[in-house]
């Protein structure tokens, strides 16, 4: 019995854990979100995979002018489906879910992230120009710098 | 915020999970709502009423107070 509400005890209604709903789009295998992640994971997977393996693949036939911008490519596609990934699981969920859930799958994203710029700078060790993060980020300014350069010379 | 959730829910003879699915949430909400860690949205609270058909504060009531 209940004590509060004099209302026997149902076996099947298991209490409340805040775990549970951290976990709830991933470990729990019965939930529509569970599935829907799993399914995507996979295929967010094979993404990361395809990029890793593609590009050195194909510095020869592209050249490496070209061959530059397929982990841009590939970084863009995996950021567009990590996003639509992460606004469909919260579609997946109820109001309470949303509620509690969303801090918490915000940080593991903001970890994800972390790691992938940590992975993103050791590549960097490995072959600076292929490097999305160069591409992106450094070959834009320094492209500028040039044309700044240049025209002061001229 | 207070509620009669499982004294109605156990007057019928529902799980959580039966009166979560009538609801449409997760059997977790139903029972974070029971034990009072979260209180429920306008709409979810009308969804409570019209299927217990009974009036809102008839239901849930502010902490301290009696129903």
């Amino acid at each position: 019995m209940n004590p509060t509400t004099n209302v026997p005890d149902d076996p099947t209604d298991r209490p409340f854990r805040y775990s549970s709903i951290f976990w709830w789009g991933l470990f729990d295998k019965n939930s529509e979100g569970s599935r829907y992640m799993r399914r995507r994971s996979w295929i967010g997977l094979a993404f990361v995979a395809a990029g890793i393996l593609l590009t050195p693949m194909l510095r020869a036939p592209l050249g490496p002018e070209i061959a530059r911008f397929v982990p841009v490519i590939f970084g863009f596609a995996a950021a567009v489906w990590i996003a639509t990934t992460f606004t469909r699981y919260l579609r997946c969920l109820d109001e309470m879910q949303r509620q509690l859930h969303y801090e918490p799958m915000a940080i593991t994203y903001g970890v994800v992230m972390a790691a992938a710029l940590v992975l993103g700078c050791l590549q960097l060790t490995i072959d600076w120009r292929f490097n999305p993060l160069y591409v992106v980020f450094a070959e834009p300014i320094r492209g500028l710098a040039l044309a700044v350069v240049t025209r002061r010379r001229a | 915020v207070t509620n009669r959730l499982r004294v109605l829910r156990a007057e019928r003879n529902w799980t959580q999970a039966a009166l979560a699915e009538k609801l449409e949430v997760s059997r977790q909400t139903v029972n974070a709502i029971e034990v009072g860690k979260y209180d429920p949205s306008l709409p979810l609270a009308f969804k409570i009423s019209q299927l217990f058909n009974q009036p809102i504060e008839a239901i849930f009531s502010p902490n301290g107070a009696r129903s």
